[in-house]
């Protein structure tokens, strides 16, 4: 009935009387409403039908006003109100409804008929009920009754005509067939909605299978109230070495090995229930061995029962690479680490050596400048090896803040770019005086701030290099440090890009020294932010000012 | 001066800037364990002793520990690659960290107005 959609008017007509209300989402439900909107159009110029036949053949045209004929128009609108409670989506009462009104309409004209003459009540007798059996019941039944009614209605007819004890007994027989009537319809629509509901369930139960079977981990189907496994996918055997059936009716928490909470492990179900995440543990195959498996889980809609759907994912692999790559990671940090030390002692023979080099008093101009240059060198390759060894923290370590005191780290960065950088002019005007500034910082802010120093003297094309720090308070939480060069300045397509190089070439940011990213991350780490303006508003080739937010200290 | 320092080439150039800067190193050692032996045959003790934090055998914080309670007006200068033992060192008593690589001439500076202050 439902896919009553063809071409032709007439259907589409009929498709368009019967649809059921929209609010009816049920498949079996709409496929009941639309069978009694089916009905009703039917029984409603049935109604009519009855009304004329009874007024013209059976009454002259004088008598057509005759009492009953309100009784009668009142059914066929009694049979209208049903349609549309029917089309409103009032489908329930409007079956409630139909059977009061059809008890009404036989208990009517049963009385009615018991009134009238032997050949009336012969017509009657035998055609409404025939009609009504051929309207609410499959064709087999209808025909079956049809015959037993029109046998019944004319034996009674023929032998007892006008007797009043007999007119009683066709009252009684009418409330007989009336009973008889109701009891097959309703188990009539009993069938069918049974019918519905088992397609229905089947259809659920087939797409849940489906989508069961199709999941990759084990997924069981366990019972909260025993903690048994109902059912499983098959992807429990080449996992656990069970067959599926195997499986069945095994206690769940058995399954489950080192949860080592006795608690835990007895209410296991009820906390998978619960959505508590369990994470990862060993699981038991069937030949007794163990397997990580992460579990999770979710109540599941069950018939009558209250089940979880446990999904267990299979972690050996996962955990083997973690397992390697941490080794891995370890290893590799500690050839940093060593290399690190070792590079760094070794080149802090050579600055030293370079340095008491520089102290000889006889040394040509040509000749001290070519011991700074290789001095300056050296200096770089020990800021390579540190830079590498803080992007390797950074990574992995989280930074414990505390209350600095930021003239102290600015002082030494200066100091150590000056040196690092001989026989270039550097002016720096620095406007924090120690105790003035407090932030939350911790041991990078030194680097933070040489990084900021370095960048400002390497991006610059000036004989004399000049850097003015300034600060200001920002509200009452931060402070707004700036650190305002006069170099070649920063693009507007390159603002917010410098500071993102370490996501984009982890290689340059080593080539460049510490980089602007790192400065950027430390300063996500501290809780502040960093970001660059032109020194001269909308002219960036006059410099750049760096400004940093930091929280205050105490 | 005393030197404590695992790398033989340091030893050598601290030993010879140091002399340039008109200062004398009266021993040298390359771990904690051979330092403290060292100290004890000293006669004339060192005023400062520039110390290096990952030796082996003893460490540079445990030897700073070790010689600070037999020796506690010893001025003890920690130069070290490993800035993750900044704070741990002047805890254990050393009056300076100072990350490697360095200028020499802040070491001297800072050498010079340590020395100062003890007297």
């Amino acid at each position: 009935m439902e896919k009553m959609t063809s071409d032709n008017p007439v259907a589409k007509f009929v498709d368009w009387l019967t649809r059921p209300h929209d609010s009816i989402v049920d498949t079996g439900q709409r496929n009941q409403s639309r069978l009694l909107a089916a009905i009703y159009l039917l029984l409603i110029p049935l109604g009519l039908i009855v009304i004329v036949i009874q007024r013209i053949i059976y009454n002259n045209i004088t008598e057509f006003m005759d009492p009953y004929l309100f009784l009668e128009v009142g059914i066929v609108v009694c049979f209208l109100i049903g349609y549309f409670l029917n089309r409103l989506g009032q489908y329930i009462p409007a079956i409630v409804y139909s059977l009061i009104t059809l008890t009404i309409v036989i208990f009517l004209l049963t009385y009615s008929v018991a009134n009238s003459s032997g050949s009336e009540k012969f017509l009657m007798y035998l055609v409404i009920p025939v009609m009504i059996a051929f309207v609410f019941l499959p064709l087999p039944i209808a025909i079956v009754f049809a015959a037993f009614v029109t046998v019944m209605a004319v034996g009674f007819a023929w032998v007892v005509p006008g007797v009043p004890l007999t007119e009683s007994v066709f009252v009684i027989f009418g409330y007989l067939v009336v009973v008889f009537m109701v009891i097959i319809i309703m188990t009539y629509y009993q069938n069918e909605l049974s019918n519905l509901r088992r397609m229905e369930i089947a259809e659920k139960e087939a797409r849940f299978r489906t989508i069961f079977e199709g999941i990759p981990d084990v997924s069981l189907v366990v019972n909260t109230r025993n903690g048994k496994v109902f059912t499983t996918n098959n992807t429990v055997t080449p996992v656990l070495g069970y067959s599926m059936d195997g499986i069945k009716g095994k206690k769940f928490p058995k399954l489950l090995e080192n949860i080592e909470d006795k608690d835990t492990h007895k209410n296991i179900v009820s906390l998978i229930a619960k959505g508590t995440d369990i994470g990862t543990v060993d699981v038991k195959k069937k030949d007794g061995s163990l397997i990580p498996m992460d579990i999770r889980g979710a109540p599941l809609p069950w018939e009558n029962e209250d089940m979880i759907l446990v999904i267990m994912r299979d972690m050996t692999e996962r955990k083997r690479s973690r397992e390697n790559l941490m080794a891995e990671k370890q290893r590799a940090e500690l050839y940093l680490d060593v290399m690190g030390h070792d590079v760094t002692n070794q080149n802090q023979a050579i600055v030293t050596t370079l340095g008491m080099l520089l102290l000889d008093e006889n040394l040509t101009a040509m000749q001290r400048d070519d011991l700074r240059l290789a001095q300056k060198q050296s200096w770089t390759i020990s800021n390579l090896v540190k830079n590498v060894k803080r992007i390797t923290q950074l990574n992995s370590e989280s930074i414990e803040l505390r209350d600095v005191d930021a003239a102290i780290p600015l002082k030494d960065a200066i100091k150590k770019v000056k040196s690092a950088n001989p026989g270039t002019r550097i002016r720096i005007n620095n406007s924090i005086k120690e105790g003035e500034v407090m932030i939350k910082a911790d041991d990078m802010l030194f680097t933070v701030f040489s990084a900021l120093l370095e960048n400002a003297i390497k991006f610059n094309r000036n004989q004399v290099i000049e850097i003015d720090i300034r600060h200001y308070p920002e509200g009452k939480k931060k402070w707004r440090l700036e650190f305002v060069d006069n170099g070649t300045g920063v693009s507007d397509e390159f603002k917010e890009l410098i500071f993102k190089r370490l996501e984009i070439d982890a290689k340059s940011l080593i080539s460049t020294g510490l980089g602007l990213a790192m400065v950027d991350r430390v300063m996500k780490l501290y809780g502040g932010k960093i970001w660059v303006e032109d020194r001269v508003e909308g002219d960036h080739t006059k410099g750049s000012d760096f400004v940093l937010l930091f929280k205050k200290g105490e | 001066m005393f030197i404590i320092d695992d790398e033989p080439s340091i030893h050598i150039i601290y030993e010879k800037i140091f002399a340039r800067y008109g200062h004398t190193v009266v021993g040298k050692a390359y771990d904690g364990d051979e330092a403290i032996k060292i100290f004890e045959t000293l006669k004339e003790k060192p005023q400062v002793v520039i110390m290096d934090h990952r030796m082996p055998a003893l460490n540079g914080i445990q030897t700073t520990q070790i010689l600070l309670k037999h020796y506690p007006d010893l001025i003890i200068i920690f130069v070290s690659a490993d800035v993750s033992v900044r704070h741990s060192s002047v805890d254990s008593g050393a009056m300076l960290f100072i990350e490697k690589p360095f200028e020499f001439s802040d070491l001297m500076q800072s050498i010079d107005k340590l020395v100062e202050g003890k007297d």
